[in-house]
């Protein structure tokens, strides 16, 4: 099959677009000019955009009203499992001539969830844990016919939600969960084509320990390490650079190696304190890289001599049950230490890809002086994708796909 | 919990309507149901699951180890504006006030009558009582008036400033624009000194009685007069 496909061509099986009413369906493969599907581990809704040249004035004829339907089915050729993604088109970008002959104009376009996300109030209060509040909002108050892949909280939470949307009640409880695990963990909300996903960082990269060998990407031309070569061809990574790496200063600002959480009791005016440090709580960091070297106990000792990050805040003794002043140190710590080392890529297309998967990364070893040595140690190990965005675009009769990724390195040793 | 920083990330304030005050901790907090936060229908979120609202002070009041003013004003049905101390969490809301307003048919407000010309006692003169001194104009009579009928009033109505202290009994003290005193009890009156007393009346003093007059002492009692004592059985 690979055989009569140009490399990152991608099997489009149908782009449809559906009128408001659903009487009137129409492919528009032929005018399609490029894809865009974004996808974020901190976006709790996936969105695309559609760019059309367009001969035929369907924005006129078909009648577009922004209310309008619009289905992608895609497959890289040498997977099986064929993605599906259905949006709603709920704008439609100015457009600018082509020579007279056609119009040139982007839909934007959100998934049904989300268009019908913003048109639900949650007006009700519960006795129970985030978890299954979150299970709630999105099954049955979003109502989505997606999977809901959730990891436990910790404790009986009563929460009233304030007058938010399904999706804006998640987000906000998200701030507000403490994981089983003994961090606290940091929650993420996000959705990809598989389904929404509310787990800790530290539950993703367990997680995607088990697939990480099935994704590694290689960033050298002509790779002799690997004895498939058309699988390191797919997995060619085509540019990357970094966006963060090692910045301490971000670190420090941010409380990595010490802070201090004051918590303002309203019942009594006191002030209770919870001081965090990275050398105290350095082992209890999970589900990261042990062997990565991100912060030296040497320099968060200097670090940690001076004035912590002071944090202020409020708190009510009289309510049941409330960690986050506990862990908020350690949480606070854990997700500015994920975001310490970025990578940007771009890939090859591959239609399985999704935020949220674990990758392993080699990347070169850029100091030109070791020929032999022809990966980067430092750089290269296991990433969770954080952003992604498939890039597919008309190319004649056919469509190439390029993905860009942001993706985190998986770090977390000492 | 997206607060990190109190007081530095933004400001978000509210209205509601209280619908408890007693609090069990006994701190003046009351459960306010905040419009377009809290749903409006108390099946799906009742009173008893509205968040405690903390309430600021006067800065004329210590909120110190028992001293200051009592946080007992609001009432039940009191409209508050407050702001939520975890910015857009909402999960501690503070009260800074009452907002007070005119009734649906504008033919009343939840401003005490008494502030704006019409007394609501009725007082009812009574032997030599004289007629009540209030003549108060809005805005110049500055006003407490309790749910139980209580009221205190300090008028500074020109040309008829007035000092009064109203038990909802009927008992009361009134100082008028001529510093004129007028004390009634509607019930009994004592009056417990433990050391001395002088009373030194300037003009005539008169007591009568419906009842009988008993004087005592345990030492003796003198009765002087420059002119004369008469005494008619």
């Amino acid at each position: 099959m690979m055989k009569n496909y140009e490399l990152g061509e991608v099997e489009i099986l149908d782009i449809t677009l559906t009128n408001h009413d659903g009487s009137i369906k129409r492919g528009i493969a032929g005018q399609v000019f490029s894809i865009d599907i974004f996808e974020d581990i901190n976006e709790c809704s996936m969105y695309a955009e559609f760019t059309l040249i367009d001969a035929v004035n369907l924005i006129d004829n078909f009648a577009m009203i922004g209310e309008e339907t619009i289905s992608i089915s895609f497959r890289s050729p040498w997977r099986d499992d064929i993605i599906t993604y259905d949006f709603y088109a709920y704008s439609i970008s100015p457009t600018s001539d082509v020579n007279g002959r056609a119009s040139v104009y982007i839909l934007k376009c959100t998934t049904y969830d989300y268009m019908f996300n913003c048109s639900r109030v949650i007006d009700k209060s519960y006795n129970t844990t985030i978890d299954e509040i979150v299970y709630d909002l999105v099954k049955k108050e979003l109502n989505t016919k997606k999977d809901v892949f959730i990891e436990p909280t910790r404790g009986i939470v009563p929460e009233r939600i304030p007058k938010l949307s399904p999706l804006g009640a998640v987000n906000y409880l998200k701030q507000k969960a403490v994981s089983k695990r003994a961090t606290g963990g940091v929650y993420c909300f996000y959705e990809n084509q598989y389904g929404y996903y509310f787990k800790s960082i530290e539950k993703i990269i367990e997680d995607g320990a088990s697939t990480v060998n099935s994704f590694t990407f290689y960033a050298i031309a002509n790779p002799h390490f690997s004895n498939n070569i058309e699988d390191v061809k797919i997995r060619n990574i085509l540019q990357y650079s970094h966006v963060n790496r090692y910045n301490s200063l971000m670190k420090a600002s941010q409380g990595v190696y010490k802070s201090k959480i004051n918590s303002f009791d309203l019942l009594t005016n006191s002030i209770q304190s919870t001081d965090y440090n990275f050398n105290e709580n350095k082992s209890k960091f999970e589900a990261g890289q042990k062997s990565m070297l991100q912060v030296s106990s040497k320099f968060a000792n200097l670090i940690g001599s001076g004035d912590p990050l002071q944090m202020l805040v409020p708190n009510d003794r009289s309510r049941p049950l409330n960690n986050l002043p506990g862990v908020m140190g350690m949480k606070n710590a854990y997700e500015a230490l994920f975001n310490d080392n970025v990578v940007r890529l771009k890939i090859i297309g591959d239609s399985q890809l999704a935020v949220g998967d674990t990758i392993t990364l080699n990347l070169p070893d850029t100091s030109g002086f070791d020929i032999a040595k022809q990966t980067s140690d430092r750089t290269s190990g296991k990433y969770i994708v954080s952003r992604l965005r498939h890039m597919i675009e008309a190319s004649g009769n056919k469509f190439l796909h390029y993905i860009a990724l942001d993706c985190n390195r998986i770090g977390m040793g000492v | 919990m997206t607060t990190k920083f109190l007081g530095q990330e933004g400001f978000r304030w509210f209205i509601g309507k209280v619908e408890d005050r007693d609090d069990p901790m006994l701190i003046g907090r009351v459960r306010v149901r905040i419009y377009n936060v809290h749903s409006e229908k108390k099946s799906l979120l009742p009173t008893a699951e509205l968040p405690w609202a903390f309430v600021v002070n006067s800065i004329t009041s210590a909120s110190l180890d028992g001293i200051g003013v009592s946080p007992t004003g609001i009432a039940v049905g009191s409209t508050v504006i407050g702001f939520f101390m975890d910015g857009n969490d909402g999960n501690y809301p503070v009260l800074l006030g009452t907002l007070g307003a005119l009734k649906d048919n504008l033919s009343a407000s939840d401003v005490p009558t008494d502030a704006y010309g019409i007394s609501s006692v009725n007082k009812t003169t009574d032997g030599s009582e004289p007629a009540s001194a209030y003549g108060a104009k809005y805005p110049f009579n500055k006003v407490l008036k309790t749910e139980g009928g209580h009221i205190i009033e300090i008028d500074d109505t020109p040309n008829n400033e007035r000092i009064h202290i109203y038990h909802k009994s009927g008992t009361y003290i009134e100082i008028n624009n001529d510093g004129r005193t007028v004390r009634k009890s509607t019930d009994d009156d004592y009056e417990i000194l433990m050391k001395n007393k002088l009373v030194e009346v300037r003009g005539s003093v008169g007591i009568t009685a419906k009842g009988d007059i008993t004087l005592s002492s345990e030492g003796s009692i003198t009765i002087k007069a420059s002119k004369a004592i008469y005494l008619n059985p």
